[in-house]
């Protein structure tokens, strides 16, 4: 007989277990149920999770809507800038919100004028800097890309757990504040309820993908000073504890003495690469609009100082058969202030969108 | 689906919520593969095709040998079903690495061969199911046990779905006679079971996701921008991340089988309280050590030959088992490494024994965690140049690159997973819960069940033992 694994496992013991499950049960629930009262009162409030299953939902909605489609591609400053409401209404045309937190345009541009079902007007928000399809195979739209373009390689797509675990998922990111804005149960109870000055909720994901900022509800100037901070790569030079003002002056000091990038970073084959998407776009009867997004302060002077105009934006200008729109360019997108240096706050979105569809001449006819 | 996730709460509930409604045991078995068969379908709905081939072919194979009386035929049959079963983990596997290093060989030879991209998706399981048919031919060849008449018995034993993907290593001699007869409900067990399971998700998602594993990550993604700090604790956290990861997923599946009336052997117990080496693998992942021992190791000549046959007995054993973990050098290393332990500690057991007079038990655990946990580097290692960066990174003198309070609970639950397995090491798992007072029971799995609430809601991690 062959010697078989031990099964001497302890005997099942008898136990109240009624009563041990109810009261652990009671006990968890008590703790959510306070968790989630006290963070309502710290202003907290569920929001809608911004997941991969959410992005592969509106790059669907994208495809079918063909020449109907207003496919906004970016990263966090079009996320946050642009009321998809308002957009609807003016233009006439279905917004769909492709823009991915943190993350290059590329993959999902690529995708883009790949896929033939697009049609629309693509508006592409441009950060300052070089242009160029290399090196950009990894990050979340890179991710997010490879799993649609994966969908997309049968007529019909098995469903596997994750179809109905994002679903799940996403509906109790809906109804509970524990998971408020991406967090776990864990990071509330540490940043959120016992933390004493936690930063209040000043960001909001709603379904359709857009987020709102409230910046009135964050600790000025510290929330902007690191926002530039990690903008600028948090140099060590910079000691961050020391007092605003002389924080400020430092970063002020370490920002006058940034140098260029050398301008060879922008390649003509980057350049070419882009508009060959671009071109591929427009030749099905779509649209291509390059958008810079306002930018303030300390964020507005690094970018000035890394990326000339004249070298990166102004020479994208020259090469690309797409519509381009500077902010800088327009008095109707200059009159508004990041308060992070890098995004809108939420009171600026509904005027900033109205004024984008006038110079990009989105307007219904 | 894996079981730290939303969906296979719903799955759990419906699976027991419909078997223990059913009174004939025909139809509870059959309920039990329609859900095995979903469970698996729902990470490739095609890869459900391969089970069936492999359940249904083994199952045929069984079948001829138990009726032949002819030694040859007998023979063939055990060839035919070794052919098949380990021909599909061969192709699915290993595939890829077989290709890759001839194409490496014959460049070293001066021979240009450059093969077609395999590209092949490694079927989830696959090597836990093609252990289980192995072991099932193998005793009814060896005349252990007699081949079930049963395709639906023998499909379930294949497939029962908390050890599909991820063990125990369930042998059909254990399991199938708990196909014999009905089961009738037990609150006991089902209790018992969802304690077990709750003890083994939070062993997973809270130690082995939240505190030990980015730690673990931080560490080997960049090992050569980390200090000695970092490096210590997150070697140590590895120790943890595996031990709770796996024990985790068994103590979960042994809890489930039992939610619906099946017993399932330990898998692991304490292993980082062994003393010495051959403690460990009688402690770690039980149940494929005890395969490799009787259907790798004794039929090599186990101990039975002189030192020369032994040992190679027991480095091939060692090397095998190594390479069950995944298609790669760095697993053989890995397993290597434990089997000139293992020979060392055979070979200086004299010496050892008059030594030991002079080393508490505790202190031997402590040393053998320590090469435990240094041996555990190539294996997490995805090459030798990380491995490398690693060990030196033990040795860089520098501050944390990892956050103070993150290496601080990695390095306190390291610690206290040593100490507890070093105390239980003579105890059965779980006694500790029982023995506890009513209220301290319930605050205990209230503890745990809060734990696991607070660690949701991120990206669910695989399981490490999914990929092997």
């Amino acid at each position: 007989m062959a010697s078989y694994i031990s099964s001497s496992n302890l005997p099942v013991p008898h136990l109240r277990w009624t009563w041990i499950f109810c009261s652990a049960l009671l006990m968890v629930l008590a703790y959510v149920g306070a968790s989630e009262f006290f963070l309502a009162a710290k202003g907290f409030a569920a929001t809608a999770r911004d997941s991969e299953g959410r992005w592969l939902m509106e790059r669907k909605r994208a495809a079918s809507l063909g020449g109907d489609a207003l496919i906004l591609v970016g990263a966090s400053r079009i996320q946050l800038g642009l009321d998809l409401k308002v957009l609807r209404q003016r233009t006439g045309r279905e917004p769909v919100q492709l823009a991915i937190d943190g993350s290059s345009y590329v993959p999902v541009l690529q995708g883009l004028a790949r896929d033939p079902e697009i049609s629309g007007t693509v508006v592409v928000d441009i950060m300052p800097g070089p242009v160029g399809f290399g090196g950009e195979n990894t990050g979340a739209s890179a991710h997010f890309q490879a799993a649609y373009d994966a969908q997309q390689t049968s007529q019909f797509h098995w469903p596997t757990y994750l179809t109905v675990e994002n679903w799940l998922a996403d509906t109790a990111r809906r109804h509970f504040i524990n998971y408020a804005d991406g967090a776990r149960p864990l990071d509330s109870l540490v940043n959120r309820l016992l933390n004493a000055i936690a930063t209040p909720q000043y960001l909001v994901t709603y379904p359709d993908r857009s987020r709102r900022a409230d910046y009135q509800l964050v600790k000025m100037p510290d929330f902007y000073l690191s926002r530039v901070l990690r903008h600028i790569g948090n140099p060590k030079s910079i000691d961050i504890n020391q007092p605003t003002e002389q924080l400020m002056r430092n970063i002020e000091l370490y920002i006058a003495k940034i140098n260029p990038e050398s301008e060879a970073i922008q390649t003509q084959g980057g350049l070419n690469d882009l508009e060959a998407a671009v071109a591929t776009i427009q030749a099905r009867g779509g649209q291509v609009i390059f958008l810079v997004m306002p930018t303030s302060g300390l964020i507005l002077a690094a970018d000035s100082k890394r990326f000339p105009r004249a070298a990166y934006w102004d020479k994208l200008v020259s090469t690309t058969t797409a519509k381009t729109v500077h902010w800088q360019d327009h008095p109707e997108l200059s009159g508004f202030t990041c308060p992070d240096g890098s995004h809108l706050d939420k009171r600026d979105i509904n005027a900033f969108t109205n004024a984008i569809i006038e110079v990009a001449g989105l307007r219904m006819q | 689906m894996p079981f730290n996730t939303f969906t296979f709460f719903l799955f759990f509930l419906l699976a027991l919520g419909t078997y223990w409604s059913i009174s004939s045991w025909w139809l509870k078995k059959t309920t039990l593969l329609v859900f095995s068969q979903v469970f698996y379908a729902a990470w490739n709905p095609p890869f459900v095709i391969l089970l069936w081939f492999a359940t249904f072919s083994n199952w045929l194979i069984a079948r001829q040998i138990n009726t032949t009386s002819s030694d040859i035929l007998r023979k063939f049959w055990l060839i035919c079903s070794i052919s098949v079963s380990l021909g599909l983990l061969v192709f699915f596997k290993y595939g890829d690495f077989v290709l890759n290093n001839f194409s490496e060989l014959a460049k070293y030879l001066g021979i240009y061969f450059r093969p077609a991209p395999f590209n092949m998706v490694l079927p989830i399981g696959i090597s836990f199911y093609t252990f289980h048919a192995l072991s099932y031919t193998i005793d009814i060849y060896r005349r252990y046990s007699v081949a079930t008449a049963s395709l639906q018995d023998f499909a379930l034993y294949m497939s029962f779905f908390p050890q599909l993907v991820a063990g125990p290593i369930v042998r059909a001699g254990h399991f199938l006679p708990q196909l014999r007869d009905s089961k009738s409900f037990n609150k006991d067990q089902l209790g018992w079971g969802l304690v077990l399971f709750i003890f083994g998700l939070f062993q997973k998602s809270v130690l082995a996701d939240a505190v030990f594993a980015p730690v673990v990550d931080q560490l080997y993604a960049e090992p050569s921008l980390v200090s000695a700090w970092d490096a210590w604790i997150g070697v140590l956290a590895f120790s943890g991340q595996i031990f709770c990861d796996f024990s985790g997923y068994s103590t979960c599946a042994i809890g489930l089988a039992l939610c619906f009336g099946f017993n399932f052997p330990d898998n692991f117990r304490a292993p980082y309280g062994a003393v010495g080496f051959s403690d460990y693998w009688r402690r770690w992942h039980i149940s494929l050590s005890t395969w490799l021992r009787d259907y790798l190791y004794i039929p090599l000549g186990g101990n039975r030959g002189g030192v020369l046959a032994t040992s190679r007995a027991l480095m091939l054993t060692m090397l095998i088992g190594g390479l069950w973990h995944g298609a790669s050098w760095m697993f053989m290393l890995w397993g290597g490494l434990h089997g000139m332990y293992l020979l060392a500690e055979h070979l200086l057991k004299p010496v050892a024994n008059r030594l030991g007079i002079f080393f508490s038990n505790e202190g031997v655990a402590v040393a053998t965690f320590f090469v435990v946990t240094f041996t555990w580097i190539p294996f997490r290692a995805p090459d030798g140049g990380v491995a490398l960066a690693v060990v030196k990174a033990l040795f860089r003198p520098d501050f944390p690159a990892i956050p103070a309070y993150t290496l601080l609970c990695a390095c306190v639950c390291s610690v206290g997973l040593v100490w507890w397995h070093i105390a239980q090491n003579q105890a059965h798992a779980g006694a500790w819960f029982i023995r506890m007072p009513r209220l301290l029971q319930a605050l205990t799995l209230g503890l745990c069940m809060l734990g696991i609430f607070l660690v949701s809601g991120g990206e669910p991690r695989g399981f490490i033992y999914f990929q092997f």
